[in-house]
């Protein structure tokens, strides 16, 4: 009940300050759609259409997540919210998850949004007889590794969130750590085990165009992106409660 | 009873509060008084929960409120702000919502049982004037309304500890006389504790008042006139007397 009362708020005040972009996201997607009309007049075959998806989606998510997620707390603490919260009979983790899923659910509308201008694409540009590779259950899988990342990025944006004072620093760091963190990672876990992962250090980008490509999901990286969003949901619940003994509100 | 017991809270840069010590009868309006950046907020933010003592004892009834572990103070802490009622002193509000659905968005927050939200609702706005407001965005509302709203809030479940910090800023004089009144009629359940600087304008609802001094809880049972005698700076010649 209190994680749905917060949930509602936190998406209608997200989707309320973003709907701005929905005219420029509308011309993206015409733009996109020309492009891959000219692309197949030239080429005469639509196979690079979901590697195209793939790579646009992927590329524009950890933007988004950090935009939606970067106003979480920051923006409470700037209108002196934070305080009013810290004395609301609310315990840590529902403040977090609601911040965090209100983030996750303007990516899913994002990622939503994109699929649909594919489809649009598919049916409504190209002729009948263009083959687009990858079946059904390639993209509803592709979607799901896309999901899992978006939530990564949502709970690094939401930490951030609560410990910087300004939206413009919190999406700058968030960004920072979600396009660098990975391969970062990715390096140092070859290096440890001396095996080369060759497919990791671009995993937020390589996956969602594999999977489009043939359905292919590396299970690795799913599972990272689901244990990395729960710790960091985990320790943004921790750190909330910590400030209500250091007062960095202020 | 409301106690504060030996209650310390620093902030990075050495303000705050230290060692201070003030027990609130159910029925009380305690006024806390002193110069800004005294700690006056903090001891508030104490007492409300918000924050959480770095030593000492913030206890309601029997319940204290710090605990060794996180588990603890987050469970006591719940329990405790469940009873509480706070207005900051930004008296912030979500700004794109209206009147009506923010206080039953914070009525929901605070625990009130479905049934009875849109009552205590109604009864919050019609305490506060906010009757003829109740679709009105907040954003777009005065600054003495927009308190109003963060009052009501603070009404919203009729709490047994009310935190008002400095709820007269930015509020006419008229409204100040109706606000004293509504506080006095709460009160006669609640634990009250109000900040200000000036005692002679709470001295319509506070039954005494307790100064802070540079981070110390120096007095906690002034009246009116011994409090402003105190905040006044000494005249010429070393006399205390205003």
């Amino acid at each position: 009940m209190v994680l749905w009362t917060i949930l509602r708020r936190e998406t209608f005040q997200l989707l309320r300050s973003v709907h701005g972009l929905a005219p420029l996201f509308l011309a993206l997607a015409g733009a996109g759609a020309l492009f891959v009309l000219f692309l197949y007049r030239s080429e005469g075959t639509a196979e690079t259409l979901p590697a195209l998806w793939g790579l646009a989606t992927a590329f524009g998510l950890p933007f988004l997540a950090a935009v939606a997620a970067s106003r979480g707390f920051t923006q409470d603490r700037e209108v002196g919210m934070l305080r009013l919260m810290f004395a609301t009979p609310v315990r840590a983790r529902w403040w977090v998850l609601g911040k965090v899923l209100a983030a996750w659910v303007l990516c899913l509308v994002y990622v939503g949004g994109m699929g649909l201008s594919c489809w649009a694409l598919v049916h409504w540009l190209l002729p009948a007889d263009a083959q687009v590779p990858g079946s059904w259950v390639g993209y509803a899988l592709a979607v799901t590794a896309l999901a899992a990342q978006a939530l990564l990025w949502c709970g690094v944006g939401t930490l951030a969130s609560l410990f910087l004072r300004s939206s413009a620093a919190t999406f700058l760091v968030s960004l920072l750590v979600c396009l660098l963190a990975p391969p970062l990672f990715c390096l140092l876990f070859s290096a440890a085990f001396s095996t080369p992962l060759t497919q990791w250090p671009w995993f937020p980008l390589q996956t969602a165009v594999y999977d489009c490509a043939g359905g292919l999901v590396d299970v690795r990286a799913l599972v990272g992106c689901l244990t990395g969003a729960a710790v960091l949901i985990y320790a943004a619940g921790m750190a909330f409660d910590a400030l209500r003994l250091c007062a960095t509100e202020r | 009873m409301l106690t504060l017991n030996d209650v310390t809270f620093q902030y990075a840069e050495g303000r705050g509060i230290r060692g201070a010590s003030l027990r609130v009868a159910p029925g009380e309006v305690v006024g806390v008084v002193g110069p800004n950046g005294a700690g006056k907020s903090t001891l508030l933010g104490l007492a409300a929960a918000a924050l959480l003592p770095q030593q000492g004892m913030v206890a309601l009834a029997m319940a204290d409120l710090s605990g060794r572990t996180r588990k603890y103070r987050s469970d006591a802490g719940v329990g405790y702000r469940r009873h509480v009622g706070y207005l900051t002193e930004l008296a912030p509000a979500y700004g794109e919502m209206r009147v009506e659905a923010y206080l039953r968005f914070r009525a929901k927050l605070r625990g009130e049982r479905f049934l009875r939200i849109r009552r205590r609702v109604l009864e919050a706005m019609e305490r506060c004037g906010l009757l003829g407001q109740r679709r009105a965005v907040i954003g777009r509302l005065s600054l003495g309304l927009r308190r109003r709203v963060a009052l009501a809030e603070a009404l919203l479940t009729l709490p047994s500890v009310l935190v008002l910090d400095d709820p007269f800023a930015g509020i006419d004089a008229g409204m100040r006389a109706e606000f004293a009144a509504m506080i006095k009629d709460v009160a006669a359940r609640a634990h009250v504790l109000i900040s200000g600087h000036d005692p002679q304008l709470l001295t319509a609802c506070c039954n005494r008042f307790a100064l802070v001094e540079r981070g110390r809880l120096t007095a906690d049972r002034l009246d009116a006139a011994t409090a402003l005698a105190r905040l006044l700076p000494p005249a010429e010649g070393g006399g205390k007397e205003a």
